[in-house]
């Protein structure tokens, strides 16, 4: 099926607003990790996290570019001047983190959730959709590698194992709105096959593999809390303060010469 | 390289905190080529090494293959080794040297 033909505008409309939280995820967690530039543990994890962040920037870039084209907007615009409240990314990758424990735990938990909804985009029937999702997809495994890497080794001292416990214990119940997509919304995608499976329905899945594979922690009531209903629900737009000082720290004040940036509002002059 | 990792979960790393080994990386640009030295990784152990090697080599020229290895189990020579340098002149074991000495010989 291809999007402009085949398509109604009110179906058009909803898979760009899907897509641009799928690029705001990719976008906000990009610019976490490049954080680390010049802060990284070693100069190769440095390295390594920078390489990570453009990737993800890669991603935003590839469905940033769809929804673009749909709405009639710019690559810039979308991804640079929109405030907090605007964005649709999970509260999972907006917090701010000084401890490398939470740059694993993050990125753990976002890379086994991202594997899944891009797989239900993959696999849907749009051909200008399903290709964008193989192509952001198939470079995941390698943040899965990295992931897999770092939870096996922090735990080695006992000061390791307690900052991962305290990171994931953070991390999980945020990652309680990665799949909290409005039903209505994400039924008509499901429905006429843009999207293979619904992203409520692999939350089950999701849990069951994060259950797993951190079976040796004490997170019982973080699992639970990932189960539960969100605190905020990134998905409609609730963030935390965090993602506003982020986004003020793209535009610094008293910025000066022709930017496109510049039609951003600080949230600290609103 | 074979991943020693995969299929089966890694053992939790039990090394002394922060140790850290040199890991020499080797890298297969194109097919048939050899491996070529491409730089220096520090790492707690091989599998890090190689997941560390993967995004500090430049990925965009395709790289074929990476091999780790830890420095101090490789054994190098010093460039001032006297075994490096023959002592006597050897250049007639090489077939130009016939060439460049041709003998006349007379019918």
């Amino acid at each position: 099926m291809s999007l402009t033909t085949d398509l109604d505008a009110d179906l058009r409309d909803s898979a760009a607003a899907f897509l641009l939280a799928v690029a705001d995820d990719d976008f906000v967690w990009g610019h976490r990790l490049s954080e680390w530039v010049a802060l990284g543990p070693t100069m190769e994890e440095d390295n390594t996290l920078a390489a990570m962040s453009q990737d993800e920037f890669g991603h935003a870039r590839l469905f940033y570019e769809y929804v673009a084209d749909h709405v009639g907007s710019d690559l810039d615009h979308l991804a640079l001047n929109r405030r907090a409240e605007e964005r649709r990314n999970t509260t999972l990758v907006e917090a701010d983190h000084a401890d490398f424990a939470d740059t694993v735990a993050i990125n753990y938990c976002y890379d086994e959730a991202e594997r899944l909804l891009l797989s239900a985009v993959a696999d849907g029937n749009v051909e200008e959709l399903s290709a964008r999702a193989a192509q952001a997809r198939s470079e995941e495994p390698f943040h899965r590698e990295h992931a897999d890497r770092w939870l096996d080794r922090l735990v080695a001292t006992d000061e390791g194992r307690e900052r991962l416990t305290r990171a994931l214990s953070d991390a999980l119940p945020r990652a309680a709105d990665y799949f909290a997509f409005e039903d209505a919304a994400t039924a008509e995608l499901v429905d006429t096959g843009v999207l293979a499976t619904a992203p409520a329905d692999l939350r089950p899945e999701w849990i069951e593999a994060v259950s797993e594979r951190l079976v040796e922690f004490p997170l019982e009531d973080a699992l639970d809390a990932a189960a539960g209903e969100p605190a905020l629900n990134g998905r409609a737009g609730e963030h935390t303060d965090e993602l506003d000082a982020m986004l003020d720290g793209l535009h610094p004040e008293g910025h000066v010469g022709d930017h496109p940036i510049q039609d951003y509002q600080r949230a600290d002059a609103r | 390289m074979a991943d020693a990792s995969e299929g089966e979960r890694l053992t939790p790393y039990e090394a002394e905190r922060g140790h850290q080994d040199v890991y020499e990386v080797f890298v297969q640009w194109q097919r048939g080529k050899p491996h070529e030295h491409a730089e220096t990784v520090n790492a707690s152990d091989p599998d890090m090494a190689l997941t560390l090697a993967k995004r500090n080599i430049d990925l965009r020229s395709d790289p074929v293959d990476i091999w780790v290895a830890p420095r101090r189990a490789m054994r190098r020579v010093s460039p001032e080794d006297p075994s490096l340098r023959p002592s006597t002149d050897r250049s007639y074991r090489q077939t130009a040297w016939y060439a460049e000495h041709r003998i006349e010989v007379e019918e």
